[in-house]
This record gives C-alpha cells, structure tokens and sequence, in this order.
C-alpha cells in the first residue's frame, strides 16, 4: 500500500503564534465559543468587547440553542395562598444535572411574591402573586442571565374591562429577535366576548389587535395557551382557538379524536405543550386503560394532530403503587395519582420522553424503548416510611398530587438579552 | 476490460505543497475529504503540486494524519475514537493552527473537532486565563468590565481555572 512520502521536513520551527488571527476570524471564533456551555459564554463575555458583542448579538443566540437539548430542567410551581411561591427544581438528566438558577423568584421586590406564568423558549412570564388586578405586575424574566424587564401596563379601550385575564408570551429566537406578549381581557361590548391586545418588544408598546371574539368561559385564557409555530394555542375541546401572533388571526382548531362514536366513549386531556419546535397533546381514553396515553403531534401546518406514541405505563404504576387511588373505583378518572408534566422531545427520537408526576416523586419516561427512572423524591424519605406506616392504621388516606402539567415549566437556557 | 479493471484499482495521488514549500504525496482519495480540494481536483487542478499558501508544513502534517486515519477504508471507529483523543490532547495553538486550516481546507469534522478541543480548553477559565491563552488584550476599561461581570454573576460562582495550560 503507497504510504505518504514526505520529500522534505524542515527543522520543527517555533509554533507561530496565530490565536490572534484564528481568533479575527469570526466564523471560527464562533464555532468555538458556540460549544461552551452558558456559564463560560457569561464569563467569555469579559474577555473583549469584540467576544463580548459576538456573544451578545441575536444571531449568536439563535445559533447557540438548538446545539442544546431544549428544556434542560422543570421549574415546579409550589405554593398556599399564604406564603410567596417557590419553585422546585427538577433536572430532566441524572447524568448530567444542573444547577437550580433560582428557587424563588427574586429579580425585583414584589411585595406579593411572584409566580410563573409560562416558559416560552429560555424567557419565562411572570406576574405578581397575591395581587389582584390592577395592581399585578407582569415581567420578562430570562433565569439563564438573570435580567428581567416589567411590562408596561396595557392601555385598554372604552368598552373594554380593565381586568387582565390573561398574558401569553410569544417568544422564537429562531424567527425574530423581538417578542410579543398578548393580553387578553373581557370585552363589554357583548358577554362572553374577548378582547386581544399586544405588546411588542420592538415598539415597547401596547396596541389593541382585531375586534372583541366570542369564546367560551372555561378556554383557559388565565393559566392555559402554548405558543407554537407562531400561534397561541388555547385547548378546549370543540371550542379550541388559536391565535396566529404574526398575521393577528384567530381562528379554531381540531381536536384529536379517536374511534368515531362519541356518544359511549369519552376522553380526557393529560397534556398539552411544546417542545423542541413540536406541539403535543396526550389524551386518556375512557375505552383504554388509565394508565394509557396516547401522545398526538400537530403537523407541522397546523391542520390536524397525528398520534405520535402510544404507551402504556402499567410498568410504572406496578413499581410505585402508592400511586393507586384504592378508596376509588379502578374506571374513575382519579384512580391512578398520576399527571403528565411534559412531553420533551430529543435531537434524536431515542431521546423522546415523557415527565410524569406521581405522589412525592418525578419519573422520567423513555417513548422510545418505555424505560423509566425516578428524577427526584419530595421530601425526607425516612420521614415519608414514618408517615407511611402511621397511614396505614388509618383507614382511608387521601392520596395527592401536588403539580399538574400546569404548574410545570420548562427551563431552557438562553442567552437572550432582554 | 483489462483496462477498464485496472482503472477502478488504480490508485491516483495529489501533491500538496505547503507554505514552506514542503511537498507531500497523498492518495487522492484521502486528499478530497478536503472540499477545497476535492473543488481542485474536479476543476482538474490536479495533474499540478496543490499549493496550500494558508497551511505550513507542521499544521500540514497533522491534517494529512487525520485524513489518513479517516478514510474509510483503513481505520476501524475504535482506532479513530483513539485516534482524536490524542490528537486533541496536541498543544492549543496546534490545535488552532489546525482550527485554521481545516477551515480553509474545508474538511467539517476536523473542524468540529478541533472547535470542540478549543472549547474544552477554555470552558472552566477565567476570562483573565483566556485572555492570556489567545494572546487578547482587554480593551474594556475597569468600569466597563465590572459592569459587564454585575451582569451574569452567577457565570463567576463555583471553582474556577486560573491555569493556562
């Protein structure tokens, strides 16, 4: 086999000193400093003004995050109605955990302590807690670099109620540098009517969109809606509505459905969110097992949901029967003490898993091979077999969650600059 | 047929010609993981030494290393794996000289490679440490960089690297 002939070789030379020039060029320099995680990128910004702008600048930020798994982490809403929120901290890997960046949210002093309101691509929304309107604040809070800005408050119409029913952030770095937050309250006009407003963050300013709708009472406006694909998507059966945030477009969307008798069956939604660029619905199926999801994905036009995975969790509901209802009966709804906190998608589909809740524990589920493991335990677990015992002479205990996919949310990092 | 048959085994070589006019001979089947020089050898550049103006000999060296060690048909993934561990553990300027020439050779794995060492070295430093490693002068005042460092806090907590190896 012909090898390599080397004609000549000078004497081993001093190395040039090139970094500088590798380092002038920018392309290259990216292509280093996009493989740092976010707390090298935090202290690299130090080190020039040009690295710092480099890192700072928006295409930087759209090219650093889809080089990452997307939500690394689940913030979980905790709280009584007496005491400020706090968050606790669930790393989706066992392998590689991360650090909690926060567990109760301290950006600014709000008297009434501050909740989550939705995680939308690395920026979360929050608003003041315990306030009631008018005077709840709503913020922009980005936990990856710790910069919040609040919102101005929507300036409303004649006509239009003064109380805020809801906020939904609208947020893809891949598209726009700039956010839109939409603002949804009661209309006066007719009952039952809504009104959209939104802020863009390129204006900073607040502007009402379209005329008031029609919708039903229990859409969700408050604590529901998932911004996917450029839309708000507010699940509600028949009744589900979507709002394009770009074109300013309302208008419904189906719902998955299946067998085609809908007079015996019935069937319940788990979940619904997104990850990774994909919108996911899991529903229960009264003709199913509980322990059965079935886990839809919208297509990526919009126009109908297809059923991504279907599994059946009995495996877990055997390793970790405390999560049995036995004071109920096995076909009520309730039966199993179980919720579907998130559906993460992966680069890879073997990475596809599902985040479930049942009583003191979060489990991991894989979609793919239907492996599963425990993330995290609530809680002293000595206290909790003490507890256990002095349950089992009381006859019926009361088995509880204490999130639902509603209080979950995901923290994915970001360098955006708010 | 005969010559059809000795055509398909016959094997083709380039000559690459460094920036300090060091000549090397590579089979043209190794050379064209290169983009840039696969475009060459399809505008029919080849029949000529290749000079490589951007490359020294050196930096040379070690890209024709790794392509031979990456063509298909002579490595199996064990070796390779093997193979980029120690090429990587190479000092970091060697390693941003060959940072440099995988770029203007185009050859995307290399490049990915060498990015990912680079990134690694620097990953745990202190921007003081990177600034030295890189030969980069501040040109932030005090003020400027305090207040830049006010802004991420949390991106200075924890054990940091203070060496420059």
């Amino acid at each position: 086999m012909p090898k390599m002939r080397i004609k000549m070789i000078k004497p081993s030379r001093l190395s040039s000193f090139s970094e500088k020039e590798v380092l002038s060029n920018q392309e290259l320099l990216t292509e280093i400093l996009l493989r740092l995680p976010v707390k090298s990128l935090g202290r690299c910004k130090c080190v020039s003004k040009k690295w710092s702008s480099l890192i700072t600048s928006p295409e930087f930020t759209r090219l650093r995050v889809p080089c990452f798994n997307p939500a690394r982490a689940l913030f979980l809403h905790c709280s009584s109605l007496l005491t400020n929120p706090f968050h606790q901290f669930v790393s989706l890997s066992l392998e590689n955990p991360i650090q909690a960046p926060f567990q109760k949210l301290s950006f600014i002093h709000d008297p009434s302590g501050i909740r989550i309101l939705q995680s939308c691509n690395g920026l979360l929304l929050c608003c003041s807690f315990r306030a009631h309107e008018p005077n709840r604040n709503y913020y922009i809070y980005n936990p990856t670099t710790q910069q919040f800005i609040t919102l101005p408050k929507p300036g409303g119409k004649r006509q239009i109620s003064k109380v805020i029913l809801g906020m939904k952030l609208a947020f893809d770095p891949w598209k726009s540098p700039h956010y839109k937050v939409v603002c949804t309250r009661r209309s006066e006009k007719a009952p039952e009517h809504y009104q959209i407003e939104i802020y863009s963050s390129e204006t900073m300013k607040w502007r009402v969109s379209g005329p008031p709708f029609p919708a039903r009472y229990d859409i969700g406006f408050e604590y529901t809606g998932v911004y996917w694909n450029g839309a708000i998507y507010w699940e509600c059966g028949d009744n589900s509505l979507r709002f394009n945030v770009e074109h300013e477009k309302l208008e419904k969307f189906p719902t998955p459905c299946i067998g085609r008798s809908w007079d015996d069956e019935e069937s319940r939604v788990a979940y619904y969110g997104e990850s990774y660029g994909y919108l996911h619905l899991v529903q229960v199926h009264s003709r199913q097992k509980l322990s059965f999801y079935n886990i839809y994905e919208m297509k990526n036009d919009g126009t109908e949901w297809f059923l991504k995975y279907q599994v059946n969790v009995e495996d877990v509901v055997a390793a970790f029967p405390h999560m049995i209802r036995h004071y109920l009966e096995p076909t009520d709804w309730h039966y199993l003490a179980m919720a579907v906190l998130c559906v993460v998608r992966g680069e890879k589909e073997e990475d596809d898993f599902m985040v479930l809740h049942i009583p003191r524990m979060v489990i991991r589920y894989n979609l793919r091979d239907y492996t599963f493991y425990k993330l995290c335990e609530f809680g002293n677990s000595t206290n909790d077999d003490d507890q256990f015992e002095e349950e089992d002479e009381v006859p019926v205990t009361l088995v509880s969650l204490e999130f639902g996919w509603f209080s979950a949310f995901q923290y994915i990092e970001s360098l955006f600059c708010l | 047929m005969a010559e059809a048959s000795s055509s398909i085994t016959e094997k083709f070589f380039l000559t690459l010609k460094s920036s300090d006019g060091d000549e090397f001979v590579l089979e043209e089947s190794i050379a064209i993981q290169s983009i840039t020089i696969k475009n060459m050898v399809e505008d029919g550049c080849s029949s000529s030494v290749i000079p490589l103006s951007k490359v020294d000999t050196e930096t040379l060296i070690k890209v024709i290393e790794y392509m031979k060690m990456h063509s298909s048909t002579s490595s199996n993934e064990e070796e390779i794996e093997n193979f980029d561990k120690k090429f990587v553990s190479n000092s970091i300027n060697t390693i941003l000289n060959i940072l440099e020439a995988a770029n203007f050779l185009d050859i995307n794995n290399l490049l990915e490679l060498c990015a990912e060492a680079v990134a690694n070295r620097i990953k745990n430093k202190t921007p003081e440490a990177v600034r030295k490693i890189f030969n980069i002068t501040s040109d932030f005042t005090p003020e400027e960089e305090a207040e830049i460092r006010n802004e991420t806090p949390w991106a200075f907590e924890g054990n940091l690297d203070h060496s420059l190896d």
